[in-house]
């Protein structure tokens, strides 16, 4: 089965100014569009209009944080297939256990390098890919 | 003449009166002697021929001339002579009479002698002293045991039948008897033909012929055996008394009762049965008069047992009575027969010997004749008498045995044993008692009982007297003597009460034992005990005890702060129930398993018990395995310590380091990223402000963070101490305003200012500054955009309380009781902005309570929060 190329992201973080930086970071992704969104409200009535193949999720958020978000996205079955990937600084060896338990895909530690996260998203892509 | 004639006529006529009297005399009876009255008649008849003889001579001539004179003269003396030859005449007759009224009484006693003779079993023997020859009567016969027919009458026959040994003396008596006329009394023995000895009295004396020649001797024998029996048991019971009386061992008494037995009895044999070794009888003494003659019966006799009933000790052993036999050779159930027969045993007796009522053994006597001792009161009593008094001297002996063990366990005893008199003086005292009290035994002899008494026990002894006096034993307790140097020391002590024969107590021995060194040792562990008891008691942490069943056997007080249940309702209860939750329930169920099986305790185990009112309660603690005396394990002791709190710390502090992390990391993702992109990528001129605007912000926000973090540490430390000074509250408040005015109007928020802004309280005018900044921007955070926050100060007599007021989110009831511990972090619910480092209420609250104030808030979820703070205000000379 030919790789399905990664074409739409999703990112959910409640801080602007990270938003902002991930923008710069991002903006140049080949064959990717990039949303940002301040809240996982936001992102999840984005998400159910037209879904993105990834989303990168801020687990402390406000007032819906990256855990409620996840459990809400695998519980609606047009979204629930979409690999969820956390982006956070909260990521003790006890918490990244927890998460993956929870069934996301990877988890991204801030604070992130700006100049290697695009490869970095490209390459959890291709392993999600892989394991699918 | 005439009267010569007349005279002889008379004379004539009066002496034939005499005689013919006389003569009628003898023909009635010749044998008696009439000699007086003869003579008398034939002396008055020559007196009266002579008187008138010579009276004739003188007077004839007158005489005749008065003839009538003569006549009645003649007459007279005639009849005179007539009258008194009568009276003779009548009292011989008399006489006569009574002489065959005698002869009459002679010839019956004659019979009733020869009656008694053979009623008394008496026999009569004559020896001729010319001839030798002996003649018995047919009861001589029986009496000596010799047959009519086969005895020749020859002395040397008669001797052949006496006991050798009393040979002699009958020969010496018939001897003197024969020679001196001595009468002849003698007992000799006789052995008679079937073996049996009797004793013979004899009696006799010696016969002369007419001619007072010694012609024989003749007498009488009679059976005296029985006397001389009886007579020899006095002695017999006497010399056995005596020997056990005076003797030492039991085999020496038996040795010598032995002798008495055979010199008096003829025994020969004597045996000892005894059955203290074995259920049967068993032989402990044989002893013969002629041991070379009972070889064999003493093997038989040695080698043997005898069970009850069996002859013959065991017959008297089985009905408690004398047992014998005649002949036991001929004895058909005797086992020895054979040996009996062989070494001449027969006459046998077997005695009982009796102690107390319980036969302790047999006396068997055995003798080379015939048993024929009368079965009489005098001979049972006898026998009687020696079992009885064998078995009392060798109960005497066992007992006195006894009581030299006793005495020499007492002399030997390390405990003090002595005795008292009821009026308290000393009179036995033994080895023991001189070492143990210094007093020597001739000193303390006598004394007072007092002497070692400390006068705090004289109740204690008097109670003792009264115990004993009521007959009972003092069981051994614990007190106090005094010894000589007046030292006290520890005993236990027991009394006993001493009675005397009849049964009247008369002193109270004591038995002391020296417990001091155990005293002291128990006083150290009671000591011990007690400390470690109060170490127990009053630790903080739980020590318990627990079956291997999980059950509480012990716990100390410290349970109650812990767990909420008091020690007494621990104990009983089942650990199980006590446990958090089913899956404690199945670790610490498994772990006591294990440790069981491995016999080991556990060290620093964390388990989670759940508190009687149902909060969870972390314990910590360690445990050994505890076993009984078999070296089995029964359970475990251990204690373990709260550390509810340490793990709330503990996951406060992990918390903090996740929440610090992340409120770092946050800050930093922003500059570090915005650096990097500019550091690293080409970026277009415009981003670049925007980048460097976002790095400066969050490096702002690190380093307020960072403030905050030490701020709480600071603030946290006892010893450095925020200076008081007076403070214009407005001055504060509006600088913190100012301060702060950015970030609320960024957020569309108004801020306002109410009360008594004029007072001035006592603080420190930055930490006031501070916290009120902070709530401020707490209450601008958790507005939502368009709201309003108002600063009112309230005037109170001593104080002003500063209310910091929002319409915002509200604090949530779960979120209520933590508001001011560190890294709590609110949820904004889509409020302004959540930035924060979670420090800040805790902050506040150290500030104010360190200036003497106190803080506070009320909300109301979903309609917003007042914090306020309340604090002195400032007189003068406060500061």
């Amino acid at each position: 089965m030919p790789k399905k190329p990664l074409t739409k992201v999703f990112f959910v973080d409640d801080d602007k100014d990270i938003l902002t930086v991930a923008k710069f970071a991002l903006e140049k992704m080949p064959h990717v569009t990039m949303e940002y969104f301040l809240s996982g409200e936001e992102a999840i009535q984005h998400a159910l209009k037209a879904p993105p193949d990834m989303m990168l999720l801020d687990v402390k958020m406000t007032p819906i944080d990256g855990i409620a978000l996840f459990k809400t996205l695998q519980l609606i079955p047009t979204l629930s297939h979409i690999p969820i990937v956390f982006c956070t600084g909260r990521a003790q060896t006890i918490e990244q256990e927890e998460y993956r338990q929870l069934g996301v895909f990877d988890i991204i530690l801030k604070p992130f390098d700006p100049i290697a996260l695009p490869s970095q998203i490209q390459s959890i892509w291709d392993r999600y890919q892989e394991e699918e | 003449m005439f009267s010569i004639c007349v005279c002889c006529t008379f004379g004539t006529l009066f002496l034939s009166s005499g005689i013919i009297t006389t003569k009628l005399y003898q023909n009635i009876e010749n044998k008696i002697k009439l000699t007086r009255p003869i003579v008398i008649t034939v002396v008055f008849g020559i007196f009266f021929v002579a008187f008138f003889s010579i009276k004739e001579l003188e007077i004839s001539s007158e005489v005749f001339k008065n003839a009538s004179n003569i006549l009645f003269l003649g007459g007279f003396l005639f009849s005179t002579s007539l009258a008194l030859s009568l009276i003779f005449l009548l009292r011989t007759k008399e006489q006569l009479v009574e002489i065959e009224s005698s002869r009459h009484q002679l010839l019956q006693l004659q019979e009733e002698s020869r009656a008694a003779l053979t009623s008394a079993q008496a026999g009569m023997w004559s020896l001729d002293l010319k001839t030798n020859r002996v003649i018995w009567d047919d009861y001589m016969h029986l009496l000596f045991g010799v047959e009519p027919k086969r005895f020749k009458g020859t002395l040397d026959d008669v001797m052949e039948s006496i006991h050798p040994k009393d040979r002699n003396a009958i020969l010496s008596n018939l001897k003197n008897a024969a020679e001196n006329g001595a009468r002849i009394d003698s007992i000799f023995r006789v052995i008679r033909s079937d073996g049996s000895t009797h004793f013979i009295r004899g009696n006799g004396q010696l016969f002369y012929d007419a001619e007072h020649k010694p012609i024989s001797l003749k007498g009488i024998c009679f059976d005296v055996t029985d006397m001389m029996l009886s007579q020899n048991y006095g002695v017999i019971s006497e010399a056995i008394a005596q020997t056990l009386a005076n003797g030492d061992s039991f085999h020496q008494v038996i040795t010598d009762i032995f002798q008495i037995l055979n010199n008096y009895m003829g025994w020969e044999v004597i045996i000892i049965w005894e059955n203290s070794r074995s259920p049967n009888l068993h032989c402990t003494q044989f002893i013969s008069s002629a041991p070379e003659k009972h070889v064999k019966f003493q093997q038989a006799v040695q080698n043997t047992t005898i069970t009850k009933g069996e002859p013959l000790a065991g017959v008297a052993w089985a009905t408690s009575k004398l047992a014998f036999s005649r002949n036991i050779s001929e004895e058909e159930h005797f086992l020895r027969t054979d040996i009996t027969k062989e070494e001449n045993l027969q006459g046998s007796i077997a005695v009982p010997i009796f102690a107390n009522g319980t036969i302790h053994g047999i006396i068997e006597l055995y003798k080379s004749t015939p048993f024929i001792e009368q079965m009489d009161s005098a001979f049972i009593s006898l026998m009687h008498n020696l079992g009885r008094g064998v078995g009392q001297f060798q109960r005497r002996k066992i007992a006195e045995a006894e009581r030299d063990e006793l005495a020499s366990v007492v002399k030997a005893a390390p405990d003090a044993i002595y005795i008292y008199t009821l009026d308290g003086k000393i009179k036995s005292w033994n080895p023991g008692a001189e070492h143990l009290f210094g007093w020597e035994k001739q000193e303390i002899l006598g004394q007072e009982i007092y002497k070692i008494l400390p006068s705090e026990q004289y109740a204690e002894h008097k109670q003792t007297v009264e115990l004993c006096k009521q007959g009972k034993v003092v069981s051994s307790f614990e007190t106090v003597r005094k010894k000589k140097d007046g030292t006290l020391f520890w005993v236990t002590k027991s009394a006993s009460p001493i009675y005397d024969s009849e049964g009247q107590l008369i002193a109270i021995s004591n038995i002391l034992r020296d417990i001091s060194k155990e005293k002291r040792e128990y006083l150290s562990v009671a000591k011990n005990e007690e400390k470690f008891r109060a170490f127990v008691e009053t630790t903080a942490d739980w020590v318990w005890e627990i079956t291997s069943d999980g059950l509480f056997t012990y716990s100390n007080p410290s349970v109650y702060p812990i767990l909420g249940y008091s020690a007494e309702e621990i104990i009983g209860k089942d650990l199980s129930s006590l446990l958090y939750d089913t899956l404690e329930k199945k670790r610490i169920k498994e772990e006591i398993a294990q440790s069981v099986v491995k016999q080991i305790g556990w060290t620093q185990r964390m388990i989670r018990l759940c508190h009687k009112n149902g909060q969870l309660r972390y314990l910590q603690g360690s445990a050994a395995p505890h076993f009984n005396e078999t070296q089995k394990l029964i359970g475990f002791r251990g204690s373990d310590r709260d550390i509810t709190e340490t793990v709330k710390l503990e996951n406060i502090k992990a918390q903090f380091v996740s929440i610090i992390s992340h409120e770092l990391r946050t800050p930093l993702t922003s500059i570090f990223g915005s650096l990097g992109l500019l550091v690293q990528k080409e970026m277009p001129p415009e981003a670049y402000k925007e980048l460097l605007t976002i790095a400066y912000r969050n490096s702002e926000r690190l380093l307020h963070i960072v403030n905050d973090i030490l701020d709480v540490e600071k603030l946290a430390q006892p010893n450095i101490k925020i200076p008081l000074q007076p403070v214009p509250i407005l001055k504060v408040i509006q600088e913190a305003l100012s301060s702060i005015h950015y970030l609320a109007e960024k957020s569309q928020i108004t801020m306002e200012i109410q009360g008594e802004i004029r007072a001035v309280v006592l603080g420190n005018y930055e930490r006031l500054m501070q916290v009120i900044i902070n709530l401020l921007s707490n209450a601008i955070k958790f507005s939502n955009v368009g709201n309003k926050v108002t600063v009112s100060v309230e005037l109170f007599p001593d104080t002003i309380r500063v209310n910091v007021i929002d319409r915002g989110v509200g604090i949530s009831e779960e979120l209520k009781p933590k508001i001011f511990s560190r890294f709590v972090q609110c949820d904004s619910l889509g409020c302004i902005s959540t930035a924060g480092s979670g420090l800040g209420l805790s902050i506040c609250k150290s500030i104010i309570e360190q200036l003497h104030g106190q803080i506070g808030f009320s909300s109301k979820f979903g309609e917003g929060s007042t914090f306020y703070f309340d604090l002195p205000l400032y007189r003068e000379g406060h500061a």
